[in-house]
């Protein structure tokens, strides 16, 4: 039922009645209070009212803790039992004056939000503003500790600043206290873990005001320094701040083996050695067991100033929307005369000069960076470098090979080997042209690119059937005796002689095998529509599925993950057009120069980050690479039509 | 040059002034053909409110890194990792197709990147959690690529490096396929069945409350995320 429908009671009698609804949490509601500007009530959900809650708030309204007159710390305490029936629901408190800009502590402590906070509030947050915000937390608790209450869950929206920097604790029906009289111990079992001991990281039933020293160390630290004090690089195995507590991985105390980064530490130097000491007594696992320093020590502490950490040069956030607040009720604060603030700090000493990161810490960061940049920009030129040499050194091989084929080529085709012309036209590649071989073959008009690699000289070798007999010219004498397969015949000889028998007319079709005996061939299979898979077969015995691509551009995929190409079919260097009909097996061999590797890719099986790597093993050997090759440019046919040679479905 | 290579370039200077323990979400988004209409505008309207309710807590705002993967037959970074304080949903607008497992290992990827991120600049994380919506088949997986998918998911929440949410929008006469989903979910969290926009709204803004989970208080160290109630509408 909304509150209004409801009959409200204090434990006097009087009745209450909400008002406007400030905000709503998981457990309750917060309203104004008609009739009393000063106060709000918090109602809880119905089934949602904590245990003990009447208990609790009567020994809280008995025994409060308040604030002295003029004082730069502020708290929410109850101060009436909402009742319902007889039965308690929820409770009065003292409203914090909206004027005032409270925020949640966090607004101020962390750099980004502080940019907003800085903009909303007109005024520049510095060191000392912060040490005063931490100076009043400081008297905030311990006069909470003094009334015997242990506030358990300390984290950074149970505290709030105002634009003068002073400290609200808010959400104090929650405190835990033992009661003399009823012989119990009320805790509170809520947490955050990051603001936990680490003695109380598994187990929130059982804390005490040591515990909550604990938070507000950590509250402090976040003040001084912009970081949560377990802040450490390169912990896979400690990613929560609960975990890092649980190890003590402070780094200030354990520098070998943990890293902080670079600003933590540069914080870390700026402060006093007060501070320091105090901070190693809370997080130093040292220091476990012992009595953690009190709210009286921080004070002494926070006297004196950390020298200023250089602010960010980030422009203030502009278009951050301003979010609603959750309830923030507040002590009624009467008019206050102009008092001077509680705390007044002293004028600052010569401080000892935030010097630029002493030589304790040199930006180890910044030299391993650049280091390894030179080292690795050095590699990549001489990589590089190396990469042209060679490549310059193949093309000139190459261009060589190439003047020489066709010189033997111009010799042939005079003599009367028209027929290979077609041949020679349709593999265009970069590298030498084909050149009439073998002896006639009814099946295999066969073209053949010799590998750039091979060590098979280029010039003429005497074929089987030709008579080779050179005296007949002065023609260079051949060169030695080895026999690459793809042999030139005798018709490479410049003699136009009637010995020559004219090679056959080939016929190309795109579905004839151009090169019979290659060492690797193709058997695909189809998985699913329009996709293929190929699947290597080496030297006769089939490997694992390895997916090549056959690139139709029409369907090229360039996907970052893999790279599943949807062939739906092949284009052959004379332009015919194979559709791969799904549930056929394909086989494909093709016959190129390697010219360059990078134009192979194998992909390696299965992986969706197929490793690009030249299959240069297959530039060893003397018969031509008969590998599927894949255009490096999917977009531009050619490099494709180039290559391959042939494709025909598998009977 | 794999996707890693672009995002989980982080800013060092985020990290410093914004130190606070990070939740990353991803949420991975089908804005294939079948989710035109009446369901993207639900999703587009339901990430303002997931903007506001993340930005409605001053640590919840600080501690979210939120991305978005929208995907049709290939997934694309809508949005790489921002922090809520300055999280603004994109429109999701609708293209053609539905890949699955390409998404999903984009989404793995970034969240591993980030992650990264956080362990090279010191800062503290959560679990990661991922919201995955459908309303279709994965028609351009293969049997081979889901099963990649599941295994690294798998795997990945054996780590208790992500939670992974996979809801499917059904709808009289066309229901979501979650039978693949249930392939692709793991074992102990499987995949939820939305049957109109209020729960797919709702489905979101519980998303937000899972994130704002980290900002509360707990009754012990493990961060309980709420309720799914939006299945109540």
């Amino acid at each position: 039922m909304p509150p209004s429908n409801r009959r409200f009671q204090d434990e006097a009698g009087n009745r209450i009645v909400p008002g406007e609804k400030l905000g709503e949490g998981g457990e309750g509601a917060v309203y104004l209070v008609e009739g009393d500007p000063g106060s709000v009530v918090k109602i809880w959900h119905p089934g949602r009212t904590p245990q003990d809650a009447d208990a609790k708030l009567r020994h809280l309204l008995r025994n409060p803790v308040e604030p002295d007159l003029g004082a730069t710390w502020q708290i929410t305490w109850p101060q009436h039992l909402v009742q319902e029936n007889g039965v308690t629901v929820g409770y009065t408190m003292p409203l914090l004056d909206p004027s005032a800009s409270w925020e949640p502590i966090v607004e101020y402590y962390n750099r980004r939000a502080a940019q907003a906070t800085e903009q909303e509030q007109g005024r520049e947050l510095r060191v000392d503003d912060r040490v005063r915000m931490a100076t009043n937390l400081a008297l905030g608790f311990r006069a909470v500790h003094a009334a015997g209450y242990v506030i358990g869950d300390v984290n950074e929206k149970n505290v709030e600043v105002n634009r003068q920097n002073d400290i609200a604790m808010v959400d104090c029906d929650s405190y835990g206290f033992t009661d003399p009289a009823a012989g119990r111990t009320f805790a509170n079992n809520m947490g955050r873990p990051e603001f936990q001991a680490p003695e109380a990281q598994d187990d929130y039933t059982n804390r005490s005001q040591n515990h909550d020293r604990f938070g507000l160390a950590v509250i402090i630290f976040h003040l001084l320094t912009g970081f949560h004090p377990y802040t450490v690089v390169n912990q896979p195995d400690h990613p929560q701040p609960g975990d890092r507590i649980n190890a003590w991985l402070f780094p200030p105390s354990n520098r070998m083996m943990v890293e902080a980064p670079a600003p933590y530490d540069k914080a870390w130097d700026a402060l006093t050695e007060g501070q320091k000491e105090l901070f190693e007594r809370c997080f130093d696992w040292q220091y476990q067991g012992q009595p953690r320093p009190t709210p009286g020590e921080w004070l002494e502490a926070l006297q004196e100033m950390p020298s200023d950490v250089a602010p960010t040069s980030q422009p203030p956030l502009i278009n951050r929307p301003v979010a609603p607040q959750p309830p923030s009720a507040g002590y009624r604060s009467p008019p206050r005369p102009p008092t001077p603030p509680a705390y007044r700090p002293r004028p600052p000493t010569p401080a000892p000069q935030a010097t630029p990161a002493p030589a304790a810490t040199p930006p180890r960061r910044g030299i391993r960076w650049r280091t390894v940049l030179i080292g690795a920009a050095a590699l990549f030129i001489a990589y590089v470098s190396c990469s042209l040499v060679v490549m310059a050194f193949e093309e000139w091989r190459d261009f060589r090979k190439q003047r020489e084929y066709a010189r033997l080529y111009q010799a042939a085709t005079a003599s009367g080997a028209a027929g290979s012309a077609p041949i020679i036209a349709a593999t265009s590649s970069p590298g030498p042209t084909g050149e009439p071989t073998r002896p006639p073959s009814p099946t295999l008009p066969v073209v053949a690119n010799v590998s750039a690699g091979t060590a098979a000289p280029p010039t003429a070798v005497p074929a089987p059937t030709s008579s080779p007999t050179p005296a007949a010219t002065g023609t260079p004498a051949p060169a030695p005796t080895q026999t690459p397969t793809p042999v030139l015949a005798a018709t490479a000889r410049p003699t136009p002689t009637a010995a020559l028998p004219p090679p056959p007319a080939p016929t190309l079709t795109p579905v004839e095998w151009l090169y019979p005996n290659a060492t690797h061939s193709i058997v695909s299979e189809t998985v699913r529509g329009e996709e293929v898979r190929l699947q290597g077969c080496y030297l006769g015995k089939p490997t694992s599925a390895r997916r090549f691509r056959l690139a139709s551009w029409n369907a090229w995929d360039p996907g970052l993950y893999g790279n599943r190409l949807k062939f739906i079919k092949i284009i052959t260097n004379n332009g015919a057009q194979i559709p791969l009909e799904p549930g056929l097996c394909y086989e494909a061999k093709v016959v190129k120069h390697v010219d360059s590797p990078e134009e192979y890719v194998c992909l390696d099986k299965d992986t969706d980050y197929p490793e690009r790597y030249p299959c240069d093993n297959f530039r060893e050997h003397e018969v031509i690479p008969t590998f599927l090759l894949y255009p490096d440019n999917p977009d531009d046919p050619e490099t494709f039509t180039k290559n391959l040679v042939s494709i025909r479905a598998r009977p | 040059m794999s996707m890693q290579d672009s995002v989980g370039v982080y800013d060092t200077a985020e990290f410093a002034d914004n130190p606070e323990a990070r939740c990353s979400i991803v949420l991975i988004l089908d804005t294939s053909g079948s989710m035109s209409g009446q369901k993207i505008n639900t999703v587009n309207q339901a990430l303002v409110k997931f903007r506001d309710i993340i930005q409605g807590d001053s640590v919840t705002s600080l501690r979210a890194d939120v991305a978005i993967v929208a995907f049709d037959h290939e997934p694309r970074l809508a949005l790489d990792f921002t922090n809520g304080t300055d999280f603004q949903p994109p429109m999701l607008g609708i293209t053609g197709g539905t890949n699955y497992s390409k998404a999903i290992n984009l989404a793995l990827d970034i969240i591993e990147a980030r992650k990264q991120s956080y362990r090279d600049s010191g800062v503290a994380y959560y679990r990661s959690l991922a919201y995955f919506l459908t309303d279709g088949y994965p028609e351009h997986d293969t049997p081979g690529d889901l099963a990649q998918a599941s295994a690294r998911l798998a795997e990945m929440e054996d780590n208790r490096g992500v939670a992974f949410f996979f809801l499917g929008i059904s709808e009289e006469g066309l229901p979501a396929d979650l039978t693949e989903l249930a392939k692709l979910a793991p074992d102990h969290r499987p995949p939820v069945e939305l049957t109109n926009m209020e729960q797919l709204d709702g489905s979101i803004q519980w998303l937000s409350r899972s994130v704002a989970a980290v900002s509360q208080s707990q009754p012990g160290e493990n961060i309980r995320l709420p309720e799914p109630d939006y299945l109540d509408f």
